[in-house]
């Protein structure tokens, strides 16, 4: 399948969920072709899945003093802290996928695996959406299925820094915090983790652009985001992304 | 309430004596469509705890769900109601 690569920098979650949707609706409006995107945060953000509570997952003040956005994302699953990572989104017709979510899931995921791979990292699809090393995930992802197309995104991480996640995020209940730390320091990992050394965000980069035209059998063109894509983005990010009435919803 | 599998729903509800004013439920589950979740919290506004069961599991027939089940909505209602 032909695809269009994008490498759009780091921008604030805000914009970053605004592209998304908007390239999604693009390609849903036959605009624009299908697309794999790469992407980073700055400033660093928490994002919170399409079903949670802002302020039950969040710790807002904590984040605002820290100059942490905080964003709903349009997929489901849990809260992320977005700091050192590499992050994407594959957005084409639903049918390049399998109908199957997990299946669908396992494929987009197959493009990371390839990734890791390359960078000398054994990896594997754990269901129903994360990328694990020796059973540690070191990448999750999320994704929903809109206007006939299919939107994934997800992370792999770089480095990971817990204690400074768990200042960001509340857990439901605050006597078992230390245990609930030291539990995901357990579970989670990072390329960083795994390899003992950075690993930089360029090397990284090509070898995850590689790994998914590999895995997925894309004929990547690199390109850039549209007039019309960035207009859309930009009202989505002012308009929704932004607003508590998006983020503070449930 | 946890499900099983692990995740975590989150049943926010308002209620006058056996009456739904108002339900949301949240969690890290993933729906497919995700509407169909906001739908149903739309048909359960203003019933009696005794339709929940048969609404729930009309509503969400079809619908692809991972980390959450009607049963444990329908659960998690009730267990809300106190």
């Amino acid at each position: 399948m032909k695809c269009r690569f994008l490498d759009t920098g780091e921008h604030s979650a805000y914009w970053n969920m605004g592209l998304d949707e908007s390239v999604l609706r693009h390609v849903s409006e036959g605009k624009s072709p299908p697309t794999l995107r790469f992407y980073r945060w700055k400033p660093p953000a928490v994002s919170i899945g399409y079903f949670q509570s802002l302020r039950r997952e969040v710790d807002f003040d904590a984040c605002y003093t820290q100059g942490v956005n905080i964003v709903r994302r349009l997929t489901g699953g849990g809260a992320v802290y977005h700091d050192r990572e590499l992050t994407y989104s594959f957005i084409a017709a639903e049918d390049a996928v399998p109908d199957d979510i997990l299946e669908s899931y396992k494929l987009v995921c197959s493009g990371l695996i390839e990734g890791m791979k390359a960078l000398g990292v054994k990896a594997e699809f754990a269901p129903l959406n994360d990328v694990v090393v020796a059973g540690r995930k070191v990448s999750g992802n999320a994704q929903t299925r809109r206007l006939d197309c299919v939107l994934q995104h997800g992370t792999v991480l770089l480095d990971v820094d817990v204690d400074r996640m768990f200042t960001l995020l509340k857990v439901p209940n605050e006597k078992i915090k230390g245990k609930v730390v030291s539990d995901v320091k357990a579970r989670v990992t990072s390329l960083k983790g795994v390899l003992g050394r950075e690993v930089p965000y360029d090397k990284a980069s090509a070898a995850f652009k590689a790994g998914f035209a590999k895995a997925l059998d894309l004929k990547l063109t690199d390109g850039s985001p549209t007039a019309s894509e960035l207009k859309l983005a930009k009202e989505l990010e002012c308009g929704k992304y932004s607003t508590l009435d998006w983020n503070d919803r449930r | 309430m946890k499900v099983p599998g692990g995740k975590l729903l989150r049943v926010i509800l308002k209620y006058e004596g056996e009456r739904i004013v108002s339900v949301k439920f949240a969690g890290d589950f993933f729906a497919y469509p995700e509407e169909a979740i906001e739908s149903l919290e739309e048909k359960l506004a203003g019933v009696s705890v005794k339709q929940v069961r048969g609404i729930v599991e009309s509503e969400l027939e079809g619908v692809r769900l991972y980390g959450v089940d009607a049963k444990s909505i329908v659960k998690g209602v009730w267990e809300a109601f106190g």
